[in-house]
């Protein structure tokens, strides 16, 4: 493909996402969430708003002074809130992006290939599947310690089979197609083949996929710090802060409000751009 | 047919011992202390290394791997465990009843919900019912089910008063949960639907019954529907083999005796015996409703019985 030819189809591709309401509102949704996660760390004090305990003003009410009021030890929700943003939200992108990324070359190597090595794999990546749930990821977040960094590991390796698999079956539909048989009578090496013809097709089915996951991810992320098995208090993740909002409930509903609301604003944005994405990357599949 | 279903079971015991073997392998990445864990703090240091001595705690990763699995595939013997000191097998099957009667539940009722609403969306589609729905639907997948079960305690139990919050004292403490899950499981599943039944309405087949003048609701459900079923069917069997090895949120959150929490407290606890359990347990469960549900798809879909009559 020349150059300009790809410029115009990645041109008409935003010009079907641009024209998509919903997708656009979930864009704008990400954006503003995005900035101000960023740029948490101008808005408040992490150290005295974020962290520190001050026994003096638990359990406000919203107020001027505390826009989501105030939590069990006297922190400020909307300035936890608005730093949690950096966890749950890299944890899901970072997850996505590596699983992806890992899923595309042992996917599309499995694919294009086959044999004992496509074999060997696949059967690692039904182990890796016949663990229903959360079950994966808590067993090696118990087994690894309860952090940020073990977390992630444990959410990539549970993520990856899906894109491996996904991938797999993509390539091994494409490499069928008459083009890529041209390709190959030409004497292209497989690694081109696969880089230059076979991706890029692939690409739609994988981005809406890979959307849908971030999506999952965000919600996983918090329901697993809200369990314990995840990003430990004092941080400000959203599980965690909620998982601290369960016990004062009655005195304190509006500590439950804010993270709530934020967790499902982000996975709701990328569903609607995921949505919007996949319109826009091949109308055929719009409904 | 038998021949397959056979050859599918045969299958499920290798992909058994290589979850025995990761989640083995995963949980001796920590150094576990069986043996304080059993004794107790106030337990003397000897006490509790003989213990784990015992146990076997201290050979190495392959012999301690072989010999689990050759007491748990050969014996069925899966252990006590370290905390109560009761059988794994006894632990499970008295959690499991509570998991099943949820998920039964929940399962036949998110999917009316979300099937009915899916084909409504999309046999009026872009009406002012079909925008309702389908930004709703996206509203509801988005909201963390954990989120939804506090708020459902919030309001109900601590406002209201009108449900309990946690526990299983009589029929009003399962209508939380259930309620919330199914509420929950719908949403995907309207959208699952409405995008399948619309794939279908557009077909040509649909407008051959139409010009024969077949009425509207015979096309809807007699021909687009039973066409659309399948994958439906597939989702919500995979689903249901999933959530019956625990719903290990909502029972967390509602404090309920289900497998998934019992599941949850083993993992914290380190409780070795009744995590290689309930792992088994769950992925054997899981195996089987997915080949149940191939088995279903082969025997309703004449095309896919074909590859199989051999």
């Amino acid at each position: 493909m020349s150059k300009e030819n790809k410029s115009k189809k990645s041109g008409s591709v935003w010009r079907r996402f641009r024209r998509n309401k919903p997708a656009m509102v979930g864009l704008v949704i990400l954006t503003v969430l995005l900035l101000i996660t960023v740029s948490a760390g101008f808005i408040v004090d992490y150290e005295t708003q974020v962290i520190r305990n001050n026994a003096r003003e638990r359990l406000q009410a919203p107020s001027g002074g505390h826009l989501f009021g105030t939590d069990n030890v006297g922190r400020d929700v909307f300035a936890r809130v608005i730093y949690g943003g950096r966890y749950s939200l890299s944890i899901a992108f970072i997850t996505t992006a590596v699983s992806m990324a890992f899923g595309a070359i042992v996917g599309s190597a499995c694919g294009y290939y086959g044999g004992l090595f496509d074999s060997i794999v696949m059967r690692i990546m039904d182990v890796l599947n016949s663990l229903p749930g959360m079950l994966l990821t808590l067993a090696i977040v118990a087994a690894l310690g309860a952090n940020y960094m073990n977390l992630l590991l444990a959410m990539i390796v549970s993520t990856l089979s899906g894109f491996v698999r996904l991938i797999r079956s993509t390539v091994i539909a494409l490499s069928d197609v008459e083009y890529i048989q041209a390709a190959r009578s030409y004497g292209s090496s497989d690694f081109g083949i696969i880089i230059k013809h076979v991706m890029p097709n692939a690409m739609g089915v994988i981005i809406v996929n890979a959307a849908g996951s971030v999506s999952n991810m965000i919600l996983a992320a918090a329901a697993l710090s809200f369990l314990g098995f995840g990003v430990q208090p004092p941080l400000p993740e959203w599980g965690v802060m909620l998982s601290d909002a369960k016990t004062y409930m009655r005195q304190a509903p509006w500590c439950m409000i804010a993270p709530g609301v934020f967790i499902m604003l982000s996975a709701l944005s990328i569903n609607l751009m995921g949505d919007g994405l996949r319109d826009a990357l091949d109308p055929r599949l719009k409904d | 047919m038998w021949k397959y279903v056979l050859k599918r079971l045969l299958l499920i015991i290798p992909i058994l011992l290589g979850v025995v073997f990761i989640v083995f392998a995963i949980m001796s990445l920590t150094p576990s202390d069986p043996g304080r864990l059993i004794l107790g703090i106030s337990a003397s240091q000897e006490s509790v290394d003989q213990l784990n001595d015992q146990l076997g705690y201290n050979r190495p990763f392959m012999t301690r791997f072989l010999d689990y699995v050759k007491e748990a595939f050969l014996k069925f013997e899966f252990g006590n465990s370290y905390n109560s000191g009761k059988p794994v097998v006894r632990e499970i099957m008295n959690n499991f009843p509570t998991t099943l009667k949820m998920v039964v539940i929940s399962t036949v009722l998110y999917s009316i919900i979300g099937i009915t609403l899916g084909v409504f969306s999309a046999v009026k589609q872009y009406s002012a019912g079909d925008n309702i729905l389908r930004v709703a639907s996206m509203a509801v997948a988005a909201f963390p089910q954990f989120w939804l079960a506090m708020m459902g305690i919030l309001v109900f139990s601590l406002y209201l008063g009108w449900l309990p919050s946690n526990g299983i004292d009589n029929w009003k403490s399962w209508i939380l949960p259930i309620g919330l899950y199914s509420l929950s499981a719908s949403a995907p599943l309207l959208r699952l639907t409405r995008t399948i039944v619309l794939e279908q309405i557009r077909q040509d087949y649909v407008r051959t019954v139409r010009a024969k003048g077949a009425p509207e609701k015979r096309v809807i459900w007699k021909h687009v529907f039973k066409n659309s079923a399948l994958p439906i069917i597939n989702t919500v069997g995979v689903q249901f083999g999933a959530s019956l090895g625990g719903m290990v949120v909502m029972e967390s959150v509602y404090s309920l005796p289900g497998v998934g929490n019992l599941a949850l407290t083993a993992m914290r606890q380190k409780d070795m015996p009744l995590i290689m359990g309930c792992t088994i347990f769950m992925a054997a469960i899981f195996c089987l409703m997915v080949l149940v549900v191939d088995i279903v798809s082969a025997y309703s879909d004449p095309r896919v019985k074909a590859k199989y009559a051999g």
